[in-house]
């Protein structure tokens, strides 16, 4: 199944260089009364969080095209966007109706991807299928 | 347990007849979709009262008695482990 959906996961920060800090992180660390080392270091770790999350957002969209492919062609993901004030994600839907954001939780995809059991990715299409307005498909399961 | 996703059949308490007997026709048991949970109880889709509308109706904690659910411990699915192997 082609993977052709977009993964969006906003940085935290505006200079995406880990190594050389600009002069306003400078700044900032000798604010936080941090050295340039331990900033950078939190850094790096906070891309490589990023980073996971964009992994975690790739493999939601997988099984999200999994789910589509149950309703037919006219149904695919163009986005998945995670919404770190809310701590949820984003589903962007091409469907008949025209284009749908469902939106799931971080909980609930987190139990789904993390265990891959049938009853937690069942309870994930449960409410895509809630978002898109297919609940009909909700009971033929 | 989060209910959040899961299909319930939900048994209704003494208070919860009073306030959703007109609501909930047939009996005092009936399935619904969680499609929320809050802390003042849950938001559930009645399949019989909204079959083709997406109206939630918020079931307070002490409207209900009892609830059922599918419950099946599955196996974990593991993941291939990253790292160097031991050479045969």
């Amino acid at each position: 199944m082609g993977a052709n959906f977009r993964v969006n996961v906003p940085s935290g920060f505006s200079n995406p260089d880990a190594q050389d800090l600009s002069e306003t992180e400078k700044g900032a660390a000798r604010g936080m009364g941090l050295t340039e080392e331990q900033f950078r270091q939190s850094k790096i770790q906070l891309f490589l969080a990023e980073q996971q999350r964009r992994e975690r957002g790739r493999d939601l969209g997988e099984q999200v095209q999994s789910i589509l492919s149950e309703l037919g062609s006219e149904h695919h993901l163009i986005s998945v966007t995670w919404n770190g004030n809310t701590l949820s994600w984003t589903l962007g839907i091409a469907a008949p109706q025209g284009s749908q954001n469902v939106v799931v939780s971080r909980e609930l995809v987190d139990d789904a991807l993390d265990s891959r059991t049938r009853s937690e990715l069942q309870r994930l299409r449960n409410m895509i299928l809630f978002g898109l307005g297919r609940q009909e498909l909700i009971l033929k399961h | 347990m989060d209910l959040t996703g899961r299909l319930v059949h939900f048994w209704l308490s003494p208070s919860g007849r009073e306030a959703l007997g007109d609501v909930i026709a047939g009996g005092p048991d009936f399935e619904a979709l969680v499609v929320e949970e809050s802390d003042l109880g849950l938001w559930i889709w009645m399949p019989d009262l909204e079959h083709g509308s997406r109206e939630v109706t918020l079931l307070k904690w002490d409207y209900f008695a009892a609830a059922r659910l599918e419950y099946e411990p599955e196996v974990r699915q593991e993941k291939p482990r990253a790292g160097f192997r031991r050479p045969g």
